[in-house]
């Protein structure tokens, strides 16, 4: 009784049907009027966003989590009598460094076993420019640390060749007086590994594989050589030529976008402030003039943050210790800066202080880093941004595309004729859409895609086919089918949406068609973002006002704009901009993206062929709709 | 009156006490002290020491106990394996892990890091809280986290781990071998420290006030590259028939050291070792002996003061001279002292590796799953059957149909002619580990590898440890075989030569693997609620409406001026 | 009326025995005497026959050596003043000693000068590592213990114990870290102690305890006989001392170490009180303020000798001819 009273109630206060309709109309009218302007006001609030983040008021100052580091609270014990063992070193290495790998392996593994270690050689297998199979050769050293349990260990390596391009003569000379320091002492918890590897990225790569039996069976040398615990953290030393050096430049970018402990770069720059007292840096920027003016300290923040964007956008590993990152070894690589002569040189003294230092501390530590943060930007050494801060405007990204697909799903096509016949124009689109040829296009790009991916990896040759005498060729050819399996693609797909059907139909495909890619590239921007957020955040601010703006229209002119926009933004194009900007050949860009792909296990590849080119292809049929 | 019937009190106190007399007078036991000193391959010096303590048992079915009184041997040992039933027990603290490859086999067997114990014990329907109960009494005894050595670290091995030694009264005696049963446990992670060291010295007779124990220098040992120290006891038989048997006790402590570290020489003496020179032998004991395995060439080295014994070498398959001092007969304390006629050492670059050795590592990476995978090392012309023994706790879910043995660069050899007998045990989840124990036939001149792959649980949130993002340890696996003396048992063979104890033609050879660290997924402890919270929130809010959205569908309503027209028809039909 | 002879006899009897047993209560009065005499000779006011301590370092990782110092030092201290290993239950959440980053392999120091190791050679930790826990901890105190627990993990104390207790760790307002993984709150303290009165197993007991805002952690207790002194107040953090650069980890608590300044001076002879152990308290030395709960304690504090809780003075006198009783 008191229900239906109350109910009675409420109904008599609310307006009338059709008044409510009539709002309700209103309401969604103004929506769909107002919404893809918003959207795009949303996604300009991202990008500023984004902008803002080098500014000193949305970062906040680095510092160490983990109370276990201790960092530069031990003294250290690196003297001249080291200084002169590297030195000796640094002549020894000099002799062997042009010989043969085999010969300079053998030269490490002596030099590691005369200082007490357990050395050893090994040989391993893995692809070389060409994609063919080749050989390469690591020469390592395992100190077991005489008091622990050997279930941790801590490793610190130097490759051959440096970053510059010139042989790794200080670096090597360095690792191995650190080794000797090492051995002399009994106060490791942890056993230490001492690598030298081949071939940077390969031999290490392949070191690595074999440590974690990854790839047993493949090679004799790899599977019975020596190993101690799991890995917890590594120090890559590149120090080129046999100079002095002015400031130190840190690389910490993994594969796929993946990012050390930030404590692990914390204690380093704590050591190298406090301890080694060296000027430092992140990547190769300017350590020693600091910005006197905010303009100035923001841009060189900005330049920081678009470093690391770019690197792990493409997913590339900054420096091979980016390499130990998906094994769960926090991992970086301290890079020396050669001196200019302007400012106070440092050299082996301090670059073992440094060393030292680091793993006396790395050696406190009980568990994993896990205090810190693994997803940061820096935007200098000692300044970082969290994930909290630099999320959102992915989501906004996300955000826009979604509104907009929203709004097309819902809005009608025959407006004006509806409106002609009752007097009321139509709240939402009750017509049936053709989901079928939709998905239908979806399904032929993705396939043409799966294609294309199957085409573009190294590992496919054409059944032997073709024979090229050099893989320039090869991967020339190769694009050239994948531009045309994509043509071919898109012809189909323009051909499925527009058969058979009516005017009115072909427009209502378009909207749902459009609708739906949006949608799709929205989840994709927003799940890519979870794992590399870099590559979501470069993807968000390239295709989110391209892909807004894509529409059909009768005028050739502007189809063809639309067209150019989309080819642009297609990866073969992209690519060829990439490669011009960092002034080199396309092919050179493809060897890359491959090579990273069939040896680092970076997934950008099949991204690109398979999740982001289909939208690009299904656009096309928006346009030609 | 009472004091009248005391001198028939007396004398009659006086005839009990004879029998009690005659008992003490006819239980012998025996204390024998030894040291081995030997250098290794690499530099290092190993230092074994061994403190052998026999006591008659009489018959080993007696009801009150066997032994009613100590008088070399330890009581409280004693009284723990009478009131555990045990019958043979084998406790071993390790700190470092003993490297194969460059040290050979070492004298005590059990060389796997941490702390190991395995005991037979009386099968009866107490055995399980006897075995609890043991673990807390040694414990307590020790100063060690014994206790956690519960049913998920207990294991039953079948084919490893048997009674060891010929002279072992197992060996002889059927109903011991029926009436008993073997448990096993080890704790990786456990440390050693002095509070270990102090009552495990306290069992000996003279402690470390006289004898070889005074050379154990906390501050010293606990600095070495490795440092065992074990006690382990068993009954033997006197004579051939076994009809009568001593329980033994041996308490030996191994210690790898390193002259080398300090002054880049292998030069050594007992002061640069152990700070601390031998001062007298141990008055108690029938037997106190320095032994020291010489290197082969005579100019190489000069020891100092000079032996009392020299045993040539025309014993059983060792080339080098043996040293021997007999403490008994020295009136001085004695420091003795190598110095080897060479500058700085330098390291080999290839040494001849033993016989048979094992190497065992984790594969994969992630937090989902992994693998391990046991490299055996067989350096021989021959095939060699060894016992493959390894225990895996409950929270690494291993397949059995992952389990793969094969010969490394030989494709050819097929599995099943290398595994002969496979047991394997399941876990049981918080309950009890996984057990794999093989049969393997390797080879000659091959590695074998024995490769698994397991799925990481992610435990309750309570059930990890304060450091859970170190991660839990899983034990060493070990592979038991039989070798005949060679050039990498030697000391085990010498000191068997010096003690006139077991010498047997093949001996039983352990080897442990190293010990890992499985790294489990871990729970953001900080956060249990937020996450929960927000979680539900997210679906609450937005699920819904997306939901709804999606899937509306539209139906037509009627107007309500056609709704009010119906009901005044309504109420005019029904006033009339 | 005359009495028949056998009543008369009998009522002599009685008479004469009243008269004895009226003329020897002097003699028999001594018995009762006597009783207060020896508890007064062994007791020497306070009541206690025997002393227990239990040190519990709370804290696991090796940047907490100063807290295993901490209870190190102390145990060095009860040891030194007369205190056996079978009455002191140590507890340390971790191994530094024999831990491979200590540089000093099987020492603990609690000073950068290394003059004084606390190791040694005779130590005896009862629990150690992941058995620090809350629950072990309790179980203790209350002796609820499990059957197969051995007896030197066991607090044998009866009603005439004197107990040190003595914690250190990271704390809290009103909390105690068990190794980073578990709290024990002031309640649960108050309720062992609460526990252990009703089973009378202390007679007194000191509980000290060296945490950031240590002063809170006794707050709650409401059983007599228990004297409280912590290292900070509410607010407030405890400092280190100082560190030992070649260890690379700081070496002793600030509290801990002006307590032992004072009782490094105490031997067991020493007839110093807690009032003079409490009052050589310097707020600015130590940097934080040490706090004193006596409100529950019933003898006053410059009658309370240091080694009434921290040694086992067990009381001699010599007479000059045996002692007869009477």
């Amino acid at each position: 009784m008191l229900l239906l009273r109350l109910k009675e109630k409420f109904a008599r206060r609310r307006k009338p049907l059709k008044q409510r309709l009539e709002q309700r109309r209103k309401l969604i009218g103004l929506l769909r009027h107002y919404i893809p302007s918003i959207s795009i006001l949303l996604y300009f609030v991202g990008v500023i966003w984004l902008l803002l983040l080098p500014y000193n008021g949305y970062n906040k100052e680095t510092y160490v989590s983990e109370n276990a580091l201790l960092p530069a609270q031990v003294n250290v014990y690196y003297s001249q009598n080291d200084v002169n063992i590297a030195n000796e070193f640094r002549d020894r290495i000099l002799e062997v460094v042009d010989k043969s790998r085999e010969s300079r392996a053998e030269f490490i593994f002596k030099e590691l076993r005369q200082a007490g270690f357990h050395a050893a050689i090994q040989h391993y297998t893995t692809k070389d420019e060409s994609f063919n199979e080749a050989e390469g050769v690591n020469a390592f050293g395992i100190y077991h640390a005489p008091r622990s349990d050997g279930t941790e260990a801590l490793l610190l390596s130097a490759p051959w060749v440096s970053r510059t391009g010139e042989y790794n003569v200080n670096g090597i000379a360095s690792v191995l007086s650190l080794a000797k320091l090492f051995k002399r002492n009994t106060y490791w918890s942890k056993d230490i590994i001492i690598l030298i590897t081949d071939e940077s990225v390969r031999g290490m790569q392949a070191w690595l594989n074999a440590y974690h039996g990854v790839d047993f069976g493949s090679n004799y040398s790899s599977d019975i050589m020596p190993r101690s615990g799991a890995i917890q953290a590594a120090i890559n030393m590149d120090f080129p030529g046999t100079r002095e050096y002015e400031s130190l430049a840190i690389y910490f970018e993994g594969a796929n976008g993946q990012l050390p402990n930030l404590d692990l770069i914390n204690t380093v720059i704590t050591v190298a402030k406090y301890t080694a007292q060296v000027p430092f840096t992140l990547h190769d920027n300017d350590a020693i003039n600091r910005p006197q003016t905010p303009v100035e300290s923001y841009l060189a923040s900005l330049k920081h943050l678009t470093d690391t964007i770019r690197f792990q956008a493409l997913g590339h590993p900054s420096s091979d210790a980016g390499l130990a990152l998906r094994y769960k070894i926090d991992a970086i690589t301290i890079h020396g800066i050669t001196a200019t002569g302007m400012h106070q040189p440092f050299d082996f003294h301090r670059m073992g202080i440094l060393v030292e230092s680091t793993f006396r501390s790395l050696n406190n530590l009980l568990e994993h880093l896990h205090q810190s943060f693994f997803f940061y930007f820096l935007t200098n050494a000692e300044r970082y941004v969290s994930i909290g801060m630099y999320m959102p405007p992915v989501i906004l990204f996300a955000c826009c595309l979604v509104l907009q697909s929203l709004v097309l799903w819902y809005s009608p096509a025959r407006d004006d004729n509806l409106k002609q016949e009752t007097g009321a124009s139509l709240a939402y689109s009750t017509s049936k859409k053709n989901l079928g040829a939709c998905f239908s296009v979806l399904v032929t790009t993705h396939a043409a895609g799966l294609l294309i991916f199957y085409i573009v990896r190294p590992a496919f040759d054409f059944g032997g086919a073709i024979v090229a005498p050099n893989t320039e060729q090869v991967t020339i050819v190769k694009l050239s089918v994948s531009c045309g399996i994509a043509a071919t693609a898109i012809l189909m797909a323009v051909s499925l949406i527009s058969s058979k059907q009516s005017e009115v139909q072909v427009m209502e495909n378009w909207r749902v068609l459009k609708s739906l890619c949006l949608a799709l590239t929205a989840l994709i921007v927003a799940s890519i973002s979870l794992i590399n957020f870099s590559l979501g955040a470069v993807m968000g601010l390239i295709v989110v006002i391209p892909y807004s703006l894509i529409q059909p229209t009768a005028k050739m002119p502007l189809r063809l704009l639309q067209a150019v926009m989309l080819t642009v933004l297609s990866p073969v194009v992209t690519l060829y901009l990439v490669a011009t900007l960092s002034r080199s050949h396309v092919v050179n860009a493809v060897t890359v993206l491959l090579t990273d792909y069939e040896v680092v296990d970076v997934w950008l590849l099949a991204f690109m062929c398979t999740a982001y080119w289909p939208v690009n292809m299904a656009l096309y049929t928006v346009i030609f709709a | 009156m009472p004091w009248k019937k005391l001198p028939s009190c007396i004398l009659l106190l006086l005839a009990l006490a004879y029998p009690v007399q005659s008992k003490l007078s006819s239980q012998k036991d025996s204390f024998q002290e030894d040291l081995l000193i030997s250098p290794l391959k690499d530099g290092k010096l190993l230092a074994h020491f061994q403190f052998t303590t026999l006591v008659d048992a009489g018959g080993l079915d007696e009801k009150d106990g066997r032994y009613a009184h100590y008088g070399l041997f330890p009581k409280s040992i004693g009284q723990i394996i009478d009131h555990h039933r045990v019958q043979e027990l084998h406790l071993t603290f390790t700190q470092g892990r003993w490297q194969y490859e460059d040290w050979g086999y070492p004298v005590a067997q059990s060389a796997g890091t941490g702390v190991e114990l395995w005991a037979w014990m009386k099968l009866d329907d107490s055995i399980e809280s006897n075995w609890r109960s043991l673990t807390n009494t040694l414990s307590g005894l020790f100063c060690a986290s014994l206790n956690f050595i519960d049913g998920t670290l207990t294991s039953q091995p079948e084919l490893s781990f048997r009674p060891e030694g010929a002279k072992n009264s197992y060996n002889h005696d059927e109903r011991m071998r029926e009436g008993a049963e073997v448990r096993y446990g080890i704790l990786p992670h456990e440390n050693v420290c002095t509070e270990n060291l102090t009552p495990w010295i306290k069992l000996l007779p003279c402690k470390s006030k006289a004898g070889i124990a005074t050379l154990l220098n906390a501050h010293k040992l606990y600095d070495t590259n490795y440092h065992s120290m074990a006690i382990h006891i068993r009954p033997v038989c006197q004579d051939a028939n076994c009809t009568s048997q001593s329980l033994e006790l041996v308490q030996t402590v191994t210690s790898v050291l390193d002259p080398v570290r300090e002054s880049g020489r292998r030069d050594w003496s007992f002061s640069s070792l152990f700070g601390r020179e031998i001062q007298s032998a141990c008055p108690v004991s029938d037997r106190s002996a320095v032994t020291v395995l010489l290197p082969s060439e005579q100019h190489e080295y000069q020891l100092t003061p000079s032996y009392d014994t020299i045993i040539e070498r025309t014993a059983a398959q060792v080339e080098r001279p043996i040293a021997v001092y007999n403490l008994s007969q020295h009136t001085e304390p004695l420091n003795l002292q190598m110095t080897w006629n060479e500058g700085e050492f330098s390291y080999p670059l290839q040494t001849s590796k033993p016989r048979v050795y094992a190497h065992k590592y984790m594969t994969g990476y992630g937090h989902e799953r992994g693998g391990v995978t046991v490299n055996i090392f067989n350096n021989m012309n021959e095939s060699q059957d060894i016992s493959y023994f390894d225990s895996v706790p409950w929270f690494l879910k291993l397949y059995l149909h992952t389990l793969e043995v094969s010969v490394l660069g030989k494709d050819h050899i097929d599995q099943n002619d290398i595994v002969q007998d496979l047991y394997y045990q399941p876990a049981v989840d918080r309950s009890r580990p996984q057990v794999l124990e093989m049969k393997l036939r390797l080879p000659p001149d091959s590695v074998t590898a024995v490769s698994i792959e397991f799925d990481k649980v992610f435990l309750k949130y309570t059930e990890h440890r304060p450091d859970a993002n170190r991660g839990f340890d899983v034990g060493p696996a070990v592979i038991t075989t039989l070798l005949p003396a060679g050039d990498d048992n030697l000391a085990s063979t010498v000191l068997e030569l010096v003690t006139n104890r077991d010498t047997p033609t093949r001996q039983n050879i352990k080897v442990y693997t190293e010990i890992l660290l499985a790294s489990l997924p871990t729970p953001d402890f900080s956060m249990p609620y937020n996450v929960i919270t927000l979680t539900c929130t997210v679906i609450a809010l937005f699920f819904g409406s997306i939901f709804n959205l999606l899937i509306r569908g539209f139906s037509v309503t009627e107007d309500e001026v056609d709704e009010k027209k119906h009901e005044n028809k309504d109420e005019i039909s029904n006033s009339s | 009326m005359r009495l028949p002879s056998l009543l008369r006899r009998l009522f002599l009897f009685l008479f004469s025995l009243a008269f004895l047993a009226f003329l020897t209560p002097a003699a028999n009065a001594d018995g009762p005497k006597d009783a207060e005499v020896v508890q007064e000779f062994f007791s020497n006011g306070s009541g206690h026959t025997n002393n227990w301590a239990v040190l519990v370092c709370t804290s696991r990782f090796w940047f907490n050596y100063r807290h295993i110092a901490n209870t190190l030092s102390m145990y060095r201290t009860v040891k030194r003043l007369g205190i056996p290993d079978s009455n002191i239950i140590l507890m340390l959440g971790d191994d530094v000693a024999c831990n491979p980053r200590n540089k000093f392999p099987a020492t603990v120091f609690n000073n950068a000068a290394r003059l004084l190791d606390l190791y040694g050679e005779n130590v005896e930790v009862d629990y150690r590592g992941y058995e620090v826990t809350v629950e072990n901890f309790i179980r203790m105190l209350t002796g609820r213990v499990s059957a197969d627990t051995p007896r030197s993990k066991r607090l044998l104390s009866d009603d005439r114990s004197n107990i040190l207790v003595y914690m250190t760790g990271h704390g809290g307002n009103e909390f105690l870290k068990f190794q980073d993984a578990e709290e024990i709150s002031a309640f649960d303290l108050a309720d062992a102690f609460r526990q252990m009165w009703e089973k009378r197993r202390y007679n007194e007991m000191l509980f000290m305890i060296d945490t950031c805002q240590a002063n809170t952690m006794y707050s709650k207790i409401m059983s007599p006989n228990i004297l409280a002194t912590g290292s900070s107040e509410l607010g407030e953090s405890s400092y280190s001392h100082h560190p030992d650069w070649d260890i690379g980890v700081a070496v002793i608590d600030s509290y801990t170490y002006y307590n032992l300044e004072f009782l490094e001076n105490i031997d067991m002879s020493s007839t110093k009180t807690l009032k003079d152990l409490f009052d050589s308290y310097d707020a600015e030395k130590i940097k934080s303020t040490p706090g004193i709960r006596s409100d529950l304690f019933r003898r006053p504090l410059d009658q309370v000798r240091v080694t009434d809780f921290f040694g086992s003075v067990q009381r001699v006198e010599l007479t000059p001819t045996r002692f007869i009783t009477t």
